[in-house]
C-alpha cells in the first residue's frame, strides 16, 4: 500500500483519492500548542487524523476514538471564550496559520513530535468536561430564513428532492453537514440496471449548480426542529477566518433525507481509538485519502463491507481478515473479495477489544457468533473497521413529533404535518427507491398526492440481508473496556459498573436505589433505543423515553444570568404581602416599632401579648417590611404598647411607636 | 368482583397511592386507585418533602403531627427505605422572596422545626436550612407501592383501560378490564387527574393552568443542601448522591433551566439530560384545595405543593369524616369557593407566577 502519514497516495486503481483535498497546497495550523500539517480542503478533524491523532481522550475509564460523532469543538485562541466561538472540528476547514485550542476543556498541551513518543491523543477528560454539541444550541441566532421547502441531507435523496422542487418553481434550502454533496451512495455501488451513483451524483450536482432557487449550505448541521422551525449550525469562512453561525429556518415544508448511520456493534471496547464505523472510514478515505498505517481487520454482518474490502484491495490495503457474524451468506461482493485473496471468516463476531501491548495496536478477541462454530482466538491489528448494519437517522423526525419503533424504524401511524422522510432514513435501500422516495416526498408535499415507490432489491438468495445487531457475550464480564451504545457524543455505556472496583460498589451511596449511572446522562435516540432493546431502560416506556430523555443536551450557563439580572431588577416587596393581609383581623394596622431589649427584629417574627403565650396561632402581630414595622391586631394596637417577639426560645420586647397605614 | 368503591383515587403520584392505602386500611373503605406512576427514569414531576415555602402557621401545625405519622406509614412500604432525612434549603434571590423567607422560617420555628441561616453566596441573597426534613425516595417508593396497595385490598386500575362515567347529577361508575363498579366519591388527586376528569368550569374557577417543566441535569457541583427550594423562582432542585440534579418549576424547559443555573456560581454550568413539559394547576390563592365544587361526589385535591404527601394521614381522616377539630378547620379552609379573606388559604406565591397569571 502506498501511503504516507495515514494518507493514501492517489491512484487510478482505487477510489480513495481524497477528492476534497488539494495536495499541492500544504498548510500548517496549531492546536493546543502543537503544529499540524494539512492540505487545503482538510477539516481540522481530517488533519488531526492524518497526523496520527486517533484518540480524543478518555471517558468511563477507557480511551475514546477521535471521530466526527463526538462533535468536538475548537476555537481560535484569540476568540472570546463563549459559544459563538465554538467551531466543530469536522465542519471547520483547516487554514494556514490558525492557532486553535479545544473548546470547553482545559488547555492540555500536546507534546511536540520530537524528543519523545508521538502524541496520539487530545487527552480530553470527558468525565469532567463533556465537550459535546449542546453548547452550539446556546449560540444566539444570527441568521433567520423563511423558505417553502427545506431539505436536510445532501445525499442522493436530498439532492433529488431539492432539484425536483426547484424545477417546479419552489424555493429550496438544502443543508448538508459535510463539505460536499453526494452522501454515501458511492459506498453502496449499484446493481445491474441501476445507474452508477457517481454519475447520478454528478448530474444532480450540476443541476443544483444551475438552479438559482436552491440555496445550498455545506458544513451545516441541523440541530433541532420544532413546529417546522429548524435550528442549524453552520461554519463558513469570512475574511479568511472560520465563522460559526446559528441559523433559524422557518419552513413551510421539510424533507428529512438524513440517511442512515452505522449501527454500533455491542462489545467492550467498541469506541477505542483505531476502531471506526465503515461508512466513516469510506468517507475519510474517498474524500480525504485517510487510511491507517499498518494492518486492519474488518468486522461485519452486511455485504457492503465486502464491496469495501474489494475497493481496499485495489488500494493494496487487504484486511488481515473479514469477520462476518452471519453464517450462510451470499453476495457478489463476497465472491469478488475472495477472488482478490481476502481472508474471510464467517460465524465470527468480536468478543472484546483492548489496547495491545504493542503501541497503537488493538487486541481483538473473537468468538463464534453461533453455537457449533469453532473458537477463534484473537488478532492484533492497527485498525478495526466495523459494520453492523445501518440505523436510519431519525433524531429530527422524532423531535418533530414522529413516532419511532423499538427497532429504530419510523412508525407511519404518526406523521408530523408537512414533514416527510425520504431516502434511506425512510427505509429505502437501492438508488431507485431512494430517488423515487424523494420524488414522492415532493409530490406529497406540493401536490398532496401519494405516489408509489419502487425499491427493487436483489433476491436474498443471492444477496443475504444484513444480520441483526451483534451483541458480545463479554457484556456480562467485568473489568473490560466500556461498551458504548452509540457512536454519538453522549458517551453512554451499557454498563459502566464494570469499571468500578469492589470497594467503589460497596460504598456507593445511591439513595435512589438505582445502580445505573446511565440514568443521569443525556441520551440520544440511538442510546435510548439500544438501552430499551436490552431492557436496561423499560421498553414499555419507549414513547416517553424518546420524548423526555432522548433530548438535545442544552447547556445552561451558571452565574450572572439574564434570569438573575432581570429578576433582581424587577422584584419588589410590598410592606404587607397578600399572604399576610387579613391574618390578624381586617382592622389590623401597621406600626413602627423599636426593640426595648433583645435581638434586632427580622421580617416574619411573630408578636405575642405577653411571655405566657407562645402558640403561633395565638400571635397578635407580625414584623413586616424590613424589620422596623409590624402588622398588629386592632385589639393590641396602641402607641406605647409593649409586645413580646419570640424566635425559638429567645424573646425580645418591642414597643409600638406610631401607626403607619390601615391594612 | 367489586361492584362498588367507596373511593376512587385518580392520580399518578405516590400521594395518591398512600391515600388510597390509608383509606382502605385505616378507615375500612373499599378503594380503587386509577393511575400509573411516572417511571423514575423520566424527569421527576414533583417531590415529596416535609417542609415547604409555607407562610401559614396552621400548615406547620398540621405538619407537626402529620409528618411523624406519615413516616410511620412509609416505614411499612417496601423495605422501609423509601425516605431519608435531609437538610432542606430554601433560598431567595429577590426582595419578595427574602421577605417571604422571613415569614416561612419563623412560622416553621414556631412549631419546632430547626432552622438555621446559611452563609450568603453569590448565587442567592438569603438562604435557610430546614434541618432533618423528610423526603421520599421516589424510585424505591414507586417500586414498592403496588404490592403495598394490593396487600391492603386496594384495586389497581390502569388508566389506559379505565372509563369513568358521571351521570348528570347522579352516580359515578367506572369500567375497566371487563369489570364495572359504582364509585361513592371520586377523588381527583393532582393536576393531571383534575385536568382529565374534572369539570372544566370547576377547574377554571379554582386554578390557573400554567406550563411546568421537570428537568434532569447531568451531575454537577454540590448544592448547599441536597434539596433546595428557590422560593421566588418557584423552583425545586433535588440533587442525587452522584450530583445529578432534578429540577421542577413553572415555564418551559429553557426558562426553568436558566432559572436553575442562576443558583450556581459562574463556571458551574448545567447540562440537560431529560426534559418533560406538562400542565400544572396553581390554586388562585396559592393554598391547598380540598373539596367538592359542582358535584358532591367529585372531590378535588390539589395545590398541596411539596408537603402534600406528608399531609395524607390527615387528608384520609378528613375524607373518611374522622378528622379532629384542628384538621377539620384546616381542611374546611381549603374548600373550593371560599371567599372570606381571613379563612382563605393564602400562601406565598412566587412573584413570577403572579406575573404569569395576572
Amino acid at each position: 500500500m502506498k501511503q504516507t502519514n495515514h494518507r493514501l497516495k492517489p491512484s487510478k486503481n482505487h477510489c480513495f483519492t481524497g477528492h476534497q483535498i488539494v495536495r499541492d497546497r500544504r498548510l500548517r495550523f496549531t492546536l493546543n500548542g502543537r503544529e499540524f500539517k494539512a492540505y487545503a480542503g482538510d477539516t481540522i478533524l481530517t488533519a488531526l487524523l492524518a497526523n496520527g491523532i486517533f484518540s480524543a481522550g478518555h471517558a468511563n475509564g477507557g480511551a475514546v476514538a477521535l471521530d466526527a460523532a463526538l462533535q468536538l469543538c475548537v476555537k481560535l485562541v484569540d476568540a472570546p471564550n463563549d459559544v459563538n466561538s465554538a467551531l466543530p472540528i469536522d465542519r471547520t476547514l483547516a487554514q494556514q496559520g490558525m492557532t486553535l485550542e479545544i473548546f470547553g476543556a482545559p488547555h492540555t498541551r500536546l507534546k511536540a513530535p520530537f524528543g519523545g513518543a508521538q502524541e496520539t491523543s487530545l487527552k480530553i477528560d470527558f468525565d469532567k468536561f463533556p465537550c459535546v454539541p449542546g453548547p452550539l444550541h446556546n449560540a444566539p441566532v444570527s441568521v433567520r430564513e423563511k423558505i417553502n421547502l427545506l431539505v436536510v441531507g445532501g445525499g442522493i435523496a436530498g439532492m433529488t428532492a431539492a432539484v425536483d422542487a426547484a424545477e417546479a418553481g419552489k424555493n429550496v434550502i438544502l443543508l448538508e453537514r459535510r463539505g460536499y454533496l453526494g452522501g454515501d451512495a458511492e459506498l453502496f455501488g449499484h446493481a445491474d440496471g441501476e445507474e452508477d451513483p457517481r454519475e447520478v451524483v454528478a448530474a444532480l450536482r450540476q443541476k443544483i449548480g444551475a438552479l438559482p432557487n436552491i440555496a445550498v449550505f455545506l458544513f451545516t448541521e441541523a440541530l433541532s426542529v420544532k413546529d417546522r422551525k429548524l435550528m442549524a449550525h453552520r461554519v463558513d469562512s469570512v475574511d479568511g477566518k472560520p465563522k460559526a453561525s446559528l441559523m433559524r429556518i422557518a419552513a413551510r415544508n421539510i424533507i428529512l433525507a438524513t440517511g442512515a448511520a452505522d449501527k454500533i456493534p455491542l462489545f467492550p471496547g467498541n469506541r477505542l481509538p483505531h476502531i471506526s464505523p465503515l461508512t466513516e472510514v469510506f468517507h475519510l478515505a474517498t474524500a480525504y485519502g485517510i487510511w491507517h498505517d499498518g494492518q486492519s481487520a474488518l468486522f461485519t454482518n452486511t455485504n457492503i463491507a465486502y464491496r469495501f474490502a474489494g475497493q481496499a484491495q485495489n488500494a493494496d490495503a487487504t484486511f488481515i481478515g473479514v469477520y462476518d457474524a452471519r453464517t450462510d451468506r451470499a453476495s457478489r461482493f463476497i465472491d469478488i473479495a475472495k477472488a482478490g485473496g481476502q481472508k474471510i471468516i464467517n460465524g465470527a463476531r468480536v468478543h472484546s477489544v483492548s489496547s495491545s501491548k504493542h503501541r497503537d495496536q488493538l487486541y481483538i478477541k473473537l468468538e463464534p457468533s453461533h453455537s457449533g462454530f469453532p473458537a477463534l482466538g484473537a488478532v492484533n491489528a492497527s485498525q478495526l473497521v466495523v459494520n453492523d448494519g445501518w440505523q436510519p437517522r431519525l433524531g429530527l423526525w422524532q423531535q418533530a413529533g414522529g413516532k419511532i419503533n423499538i427497532d429504530g424504524t419510523f412508525n407511519e401511524d404518526v406523521m408530523p404535518e408537512n414533514i416527510i422522510l425520504a431516502g434511506s432514513c425512510a427505509g429505502y435501500k437501492g438508488h431507485i427507491g431512494v430517488q423515487q422516495s424523494a420524488l414522492a416526498a415532493v409530490g406529497r408535499l406540493f401536490l398532496k398526492k401519494n405516489f408509489d415507490v419502487s425499491d427493487p432489491q436483489i433476491d436474498p438468495q443471492f444477496e443475504t440481508p444484513e444480520g441483526p445487531q451483534t451483541l458480545s457475550s463479554a457484556l456480562k464480564e467485568n473489568d473490560l473496556e466500556p461498551c458504548y451504545t452509540s457512536w454519538g457524543g453522549s458517551l453512554v455505556t451499557l454498563d459502566t459498573s464494570t469499571r468500578k472496583g469492589f470497594l467503589a460498589k460497596l460504598f456507593s451511596r445511591d439513595n435512589e436505589a438505582d445502580k445505573s449511572p446511565i440514568t443521569d446522562r443525556a441520551l440520544n435516540l440511538v442510546d435510548t433505543l439500544i438501552l430499551a432493546q436490552q431492557d436496561i431502560l423499560p421498553s414499555s416506556e419507549l414513547e416517553h423515553l424518546l420524548k423526555e430523555r432522548a433530548i438535545t443536551p442544552l447547556v445552561f450557563e451558571a452565574g450572572e444570568t439574564r434570569f438573575r439580572r432581570k429578576f433582581l431588577a424587577e422584584n419588589l416587596a410590598a410592606e404587607v404581602p397578600d399572604y399576610i393581609k387579613g391574618r390578624f383581623g381586617k382592622d389590623a394596622s401597621v406600626w413602627t416599632c423599636s426593640v426595648e431589649n433583645g435581638n434586632p427584629l427580622q421580617t416574619g417574627i411573630l408578636l405575642f401579648p405577653n411571655t405566657d403565650v407562645s402558640d403561633p396561632l395565638q400571635a397578635i402581630g407580625i414584623v413586616v417590611g424590613e424589620g422596623k414595622t409590624a402588622l398588629i391586631n386592632a385589639g393590641f394596637a396602641v402607641s406605647g404598647a409593649v409586645l413580646v417577639a419570640r424566635v425559638n426560645a429567645m424573646t425580645s420586647t418591642i414597643k409600638l411607636r406610631e401607626e403607619q397605614q390601615r391594612n | 368482583m367489586t361492584d362498588h368503591f367507596d373511593f376512587a383515587i385518580a392520580g399518578s403520584t405516590p400521594l395518591c397511592g398512600i391515600l388510597a392505602g390509608l383509606l382502605a386500611q385505616e378507615h375500612g373503605a373499599k378503594v380503587c386507585r386509577i393511575g400509573s406512576f411516572i417511571h423514575p427514569i423520566l424527569p421527576q414531576r414533583g417531590f415529596d418533602i416535609s417542609a415547604g415555602p409555607l407562610t401559614r402557621p396552621e400548615t406547620w401545625q398540621l405538619l407537626k403531627s402529620s409528618v411523624p405519622e406519615t413516616v410511620k406509614v412509609l416505614n411499612t412500604i417496601g423495605s422501609g427505605r423509601v425516605y431519608e432525612r435531609v437538610d432542606f434549603g430554601m433560598v431567595a434571590l429577590g426582595k419578595a422572596g427574602v421577605q417571604a423567607l422571613g415569614y416561612i422560617q419563623n412560622a416553621a420555628q414556631g412549631y419546632g422545626t430547626q432552622v438555621e441561616r446559611l452563609p450568603d453566596s453569590q448565587s442567592y441573597r438569603t438562604a435557610y436550612a430546614f434541618r432533618h426534613t423528610v423526603r421520599t425516595l421516589r424510585r424505591p417508593l414507586i417500586a414498592a407501592l403496588p404490592a403495598w396497595l394490593e396487600a391492603r385490598g386496594v384495586t389497581l386500575v390502569d388508566p389506559k383501560e379505565a372509563r369513568i362515567r358521571k351521570a348528570q347529577n347522579g352516580p359515578i361508575s367506572i369500567q375497566w378490564g371487563g369489570q364495572e363498579a359504582e364509585i361513592g366519591k371520586l377523588v381527583l388527586a393532582g393536576d393531571a387527574a383534575m385536568a382529565t376528569h374534572g369539570h372544566q368550569g370547576d377547574v377554571q374557577a379554582m386554578f390557573h393552568k400554567l406550563p411546568m417543566s421537570a428537568l434532569l441535569m447531568e451531575p454537577t457541583t454540590k448544592l448547599v443542601t441536597p434539596v433546595m427550594q428557590a422560593i421566588d423562582a418557584g423552583l425545586t432542585l433535588y440533587q442525587r448522591s452522584n450530583g445529578a440534579l432534578d429540577c421542577a418549576g413553572h415555564g418551559d424547559a429553557a426558562e426553568v433551566g436558566e432559572a436553575a443555573a442562576a443558583y450556581f456560581d459562574e463556571g458551574e454550568n448545567l447540562r440537560l439530560a431529560g426534559s418533560a413539559v406538562f400542565e400544572s394547576m396553581v390554586s388562585k390563592d396559592g393554598g391547598a384545595v380540598l373539596g367538592v365544587k359542582s358535584r358532591k361526589n367529585v372531590i378535588y385535591l390539589g395545590g398541596l405543593g411539596l408537603t402534600g404527601l406528608f399531609q395524607v394521614p390527615a387528608i384520609a381522616r378528613f375524607l373518611a369524616g374522622k378528622s379532629n377539630r384542628t384538621e377539620s378547620d384546616y381542611f374546611d379552609a381549603c374548600a373550593p369557593g371560599k371567599s372570606d379573606a381571613s379563612s382563605r388559604m393564602n400562601e406565598f406565591i412566587d412573584p413570577r407566577l403572579e406575573l404569569a397569571v395576572t
